[in-house]
């Protein structure tokens, strides 16, 4: 995250319009690019498809198949890549700062093959188990590897500011998943659906890789020197994948509650609850992409500001006011968010029946989770930052801790809303998400007005030995190593 | 090799050490090194059969195993060794510890009170951090503590000066970690305490006299602070942070004053508490007077030479054609090597037949002996100066004509004594006890005559002069050797030594016990 700071700030500097606006798509591009593509083009496949493909197997529950099996490859390719993420992002960030490139390219391609093979096996096992065509199977295959892939490779990638060429490979291989998919789908019905969108994935992949390559070297060879990274920062294994099970842990509930509806063999799905809150999490993408354009440049600049003061041998009274500047630009940027989210989510929450019905939906229930969503989501978009900021202060235990809240009040309110009936439906949600981001808000507070003193007390103490009675001289008295004279003596005849 | 010991191997066997009547206390001498200061214990021990003694030794590290340097007399019945360096967080039981607040509060008193000179609030300290029936902050907490945290910015913010943030925090710590390891150590019980230089070592004795009641006795062969004060001047690891301009001027920086101030509080503290305070010259009494040491506690037993081994060695002098001129020390800087070079070139213009050995280890500072040496070719001087290394130099002070030390730092020399033992005038800068030995301390001694002519420090001519005037003049030679064999009857045998020490020790030892 540290390069792309760098860059932006940069393109800031120009201080013109369109660099400006470059600089704001571009962070667009890096944290939600990915989201908002696959949604995007996943939405024009639901507009054209109806029009141009008439399939037998697809008018008849497999349009519903295909929505349900790209959701689940989305789900669980997003928590099982959870698991390196973060690690990895700590790996390659490493690397660099000792600058060490090689690793970069054989790391990548030794963790991309560990990845092929792992969610290969898996989720052939899954699909076989779940049922389906051979054809559907292979491809589905196909496609969860190749966005798994995909998740690794955006780990790379976000350290080679090549955001053009990021954004130039995104939208051409949506816009070739979208036309491999109709294609396939007209002729191959569900399973050329998929394999035709699998495709599109997979030129994503490739480009990806292409341009890690040009970006970082050929790969020389295998290189597994990630592997001790995990054990070291074990913390970081399990906030990603706590946070992806938070944020699915809710759909998950529904869909194997009475309210699910089994779609086919292990796919379950709940379209009035599943349906609005994908559409309430695009309402904070503006947002969020612009307080993490603020995090990456001001916020950025201050922080680097105060680790530099610290260590050029600055004077406290310095380093104290560049940590009041960070401060301040750190609740600038969540009031910011605040007024400029809180207006759009105040918007969307009363004019829900009528975006929904733009949409050609009309149930009353969803609108009702709609609205509860879509608070959900600001909150939610909340927890994300405070966790993004914790994790720049290296709070890593905070994070673990924070994020384990997370999972388990999103998991608890919404069990309870189900129990509740469905005039709560949603609600559970959005109390999770609430009640996270005010133990967050606490936290960082709390945090915050700590760093100095974390900053400097926690700096590690060199020979730092454990306490144990054995550094005793005698059992329960004071500290110092009894020297055994016999021994000694006896070790000084032997010369 | 780590820390990690069979526990039977080096316990001791019951729950308690042994009680020894002198705990002697020092800091990376005895038995690892081998010096003056070690020898000296080594013979104090070894002179008192009927006097048992423990030894606690300060060192950098525990995690290594160093061989002993001297075998351990059998008087001697425990040892402990504590280190600094090797920073355990002390999780004690902290039975105190409804006075947190007063302890953050004592540690801020007690360091206001240091700039004033006082040293009195140590007992709280003490009380708060070492006394384990009212131990109240265990290390852990003053290394780790919010309380202290704010201390530590309050103390910096006092200073009122622009300094290096981060090197004050290091500073902090780089001087607390190895006290805090002083103030947690094993202390074994004894009728005296010995320290034999203030510092961790003297903190010790001082904690062992508040803990015990015991008496406490220093000795110190060097001064302490003085030694440490060259060491952080030299030092480069300390942020000097000064304009360049400024350099020229004595200030050397908040952080180099602190680490001195500092060693000159470990020093007060010491007298404060000390019952005797003991030197080996009175240029050092008179530095320990002005480091706040009660003139009435000081006292001078210089260090003696066994006359045992040495007198007999004067029978065998023989009549040279060749002037031999020794230097006996180990070629290092601080003896200043290169000036008794360059005196040796300005004796050979005006002398034949001379010829000049550097008796002493070559092996310390490879780079300043190659120096040495190439200085020596420069000047011609290969075929008469020879580098011996080192050797028994008991069989070259009989050849020898006159002995020669340019030092710029010494404390009491004994190859000054030894050379007087043997018969051997010397020529010495003035540093030091070099003048009391050579010209007589107290009237009585000067009556007996020189024994050697001093010289300024860094003066190859004063030098060469001295020499020529010795191995020229017979009669003033065969004078400064007399002289010498009666000072050294009279002031310098180690029996003198050992029998103010004894004395020393059965007057504390009856205290104690009354």
């Amino acid at each position: 995250m540290a390069g792309i700071g760098f860059k932006l700030k940069k393109m800031l500097m120009e201080d013109t319009y369109s660099s400006i606006f470059k600089a704001y798509l571009y962070s667009a591009v890096i944290s939600s690019g990915p989201w908002l593509l696959s949604i995007l083009s996943l939405s024009l496949l639901g507009i054209l498809s109806p029009v141009l493909i008439h399939h037998q197997e697809l008018s008849t529950g497999g349009w519903d198949i295909f929505g349900a099996t790209i959701v689940y490859i989305f789900a669980f390719s997003l928590i099982t890549t959870g698991l390196i993420t973060h690690v990895i992002s700590r790996f390659i960030a490493d690397k660099i700062y000792l600058g060490e490139y090689d690793a970069i390219p054989s790391s990548y391609v030794s963790l991309i093959l560990i990845i092929i093979v792992f969610q290969g096996i898996t989720s052939l096992i899954f699909f076989s188990v779940s049922g389906g065509s051979f054809l559907y199977i292979v491809s589905s295959v196909m496609l969860y590897v190749a966005i798994s892939c995909i998740w690794i490779a955006l780990i790379f990638l976000s350290i080679s500011e090549n955001y053009r060429t990021i954004f130039i490979i995104f939208l051409l291989g949506s816009l070739a998943s979208v036309t491999a998919a109709l294609i396939g789908g007209k002729f191959l019905g569900l399973p050329g659906l998929i394999g035709g969108y699998a495709l599109g994935q997979v030129f994503i992949f490739f480009g990806f890789t292409y341009d890690i390559f040009s970006n970082f070297g050929i790969p020389k060879e295998f290189s597994f020197g990630f592997y001790p990274y995990g054990k070291k920062y074990y913390e970081l294994i399990l906030i990603g994948f706590l946070y992806y099970i938070a944020i699915w842990s809710d759909k998950f509930i529904f869909w194997f509650s009475d309210t699910g509806n089994n779609i086919t063999g292990l796919f379950y799905t709940f379209n009035d609850y599943d349906f609005p809150l994908f559409l309430s999490y695009l309402t904070i993408i503006p947002s969020l992409t612009i307080f993490l354009l603020n995090i990456e440049t001001d916020f950025y600049h201050e922080y680097r500001g105060f680790y530099e003061y610290i260590m050029s041998k600055k004077s406290y009274k310095s380093i104290h006011e560049k940590n009041v500047n960070m401060q301040k630009v750190i609740r600038r940027s969540l009031t910011d968010l605040l007024k400029i989210q809180g207006m759009v989510t105040f918007l969307v929450i009363y004019f829900a029946p009528g975006i929904l019905k733009m949409l050609n939906v009309t149930s009353e229930i969803s609108v009702q989770i709609f609205r509860y969503t879509s608070f959900g989501a600001f909150m939610h978009a909340y927890v994300l930052i405070i966790s993004i900021i914790l994790l720049y202060f290296d709070l890593r235990k905070d994070v673990l801790v924070f994020t384990i809240i997370f999972a388990f009040t999103n998991t608890l309110f919404t069990f309870i809303s189900i129990r509740i009936g469905p005039d709560f439906y949603g609600l559970g949600q959005a109390t999770g998400c609430f009640v996270t981001f005010i133990i967050g808000l606490i936290y960082l507070k709390v945090r915050l007005g700590q760093i100095e003193y974390l900053t400097f007390i926690k700096q590690p103490i060199v020979n730092k030995l454990n306490d144990s009675e054995d550094l005793r001289a005698r059992p329960g008295g004071g500290y110092g190593k009894y020297i055994d004279l016999i021994k000694a003596r006896s070790k000084m005849h032997a010369k | 090799m780590g820390i990690g010991r069979k526990k039977d191997s080096a316990s001791p066997a019951s729950k308690n050490i042994p009680e020894a009547d002198i705990c002697l206390i020092n800091e990376g001498t005895y038995p690892y090194v081998t010096g003056g200061v070690s020898s000296w214990i080594h013979s104090i021990i070894s002179a008192m059969p009927d006097i048992t003694f423990s030894i606690l030794h300060i060192s950098p590290s525990n995690k290594t195993e160093v061989e002993f340097r001297y075998e351990l007399p059998e008087n001697v019945v425990s040892m402990i060794n504590v280190s600094l360096h090797d920073s355990i967080l002390h999780k004690n039981d902290t039975p105190g510890k409804k006075n947190k607040k007063q302890a953050y509060k004592d540690i801020i008193d007690f360091h206001k009170e240091l700039d004033g000179k006082n040293v009195s609030h140590f007992r709280d300290i003490y009380k708060h951090f070492c006394s384990s029936d009212e131990r109240s902050l265990n290390t852990k907490e003053i290394t780790e503590s919010r309380d202290i945290w704010e201390i530590i910015l309050k103390m910096y913010q006092e200073k009122e000066r622009m300094n290096s943030f981060i090197d004050y925090f290091w500073t902090w710590r780089f001087i607390h970690l190895p006290l805090f390891q002083v103030l947690n150590s094993e202390i074994p019980k004894a009728k005296i305490y010995h320290t034999v230089s203030t510092g961790y070592a003297g903190l010790v004795g001082v904690i062992a006299k508040i803990k015990y009641g015991a008496p406490l006795l220093l000795t110190e062969h060097g001064i302490y602070t003085k030694e440490r004060a060259i060491e952080i001047r030299r030092s480069e690891w300390i942020y000097v942070d000064l304009p360049i301009k400024y350099r020229p001027q004595r200030s050397q920086g908040l952080f180099k004053e602190i680490w001195e101030k500092f060693f000159l509080f470990l020093s007060r503290l010491v007298y404060e508490h000390a019952d005797e305070i003991i030197t080996l010259y009175s240029g050092n009494q008179n530095l320990q007077i002005s480091h706040g040491a009660d003139k009435n506690k000081c006292s001078i037993i210089p260090n003696a030479i066994n006359t045992k081994v040495f007198n007999p060695l004067r029978e065998k002098i023989a009549c040279n054609d060749i002037k031999k001129v020794g230097f006996v020390g180990r070629v290092v800087p601080i003896k200043d090597v290169k000036t008794f070079i360059k005196a040796c070139k300005l004796v050979v213009s005006q002398v034949e037949n001379v010829e000049f050995w550097v008796l002493g280890p070559i092996d310390e500072d490879k780079e300043y002996v190659d120096e040495c040496r190439r200085l020596s070719e420069l000047l011609e001087l290969n075929r008469k100066l020879k580098f011996l290394g080192r050797v028994d130099v008991r069989q070259y002070y009989p050849k020898l004509d006159v002995s020669v030390l340019t030092s710029i730092s010494e404390g009491q020399p004994l190859t000054i004594l030894e050379g007087m033992a043997v018969g051997v005038p010397s020529v010495s800068t003035n540093v030091g006890a070099c003048e009391e030995l050579l010209y007589g301390r107290t009237n009585e001694d000067k009556a007996l005559g020189s024994s050697g002519i001093i010289t300024n420090i860094g003066k190859p001519n004063e030098t060469a002069d001295a020499i020529i005037k010795i191995i020229t003049d017979k009669d003033l030679h065969d004078q400064m050797v007399r002289s010498g064999y009666k000072r050294v009857d009279k002031y310098y045998r180690e029996e003198i030594l050992i029998k103010k020490y004894k004395n020393l020790y059965k007057q504390y030892a009856l205290k104690s016990t009354s």
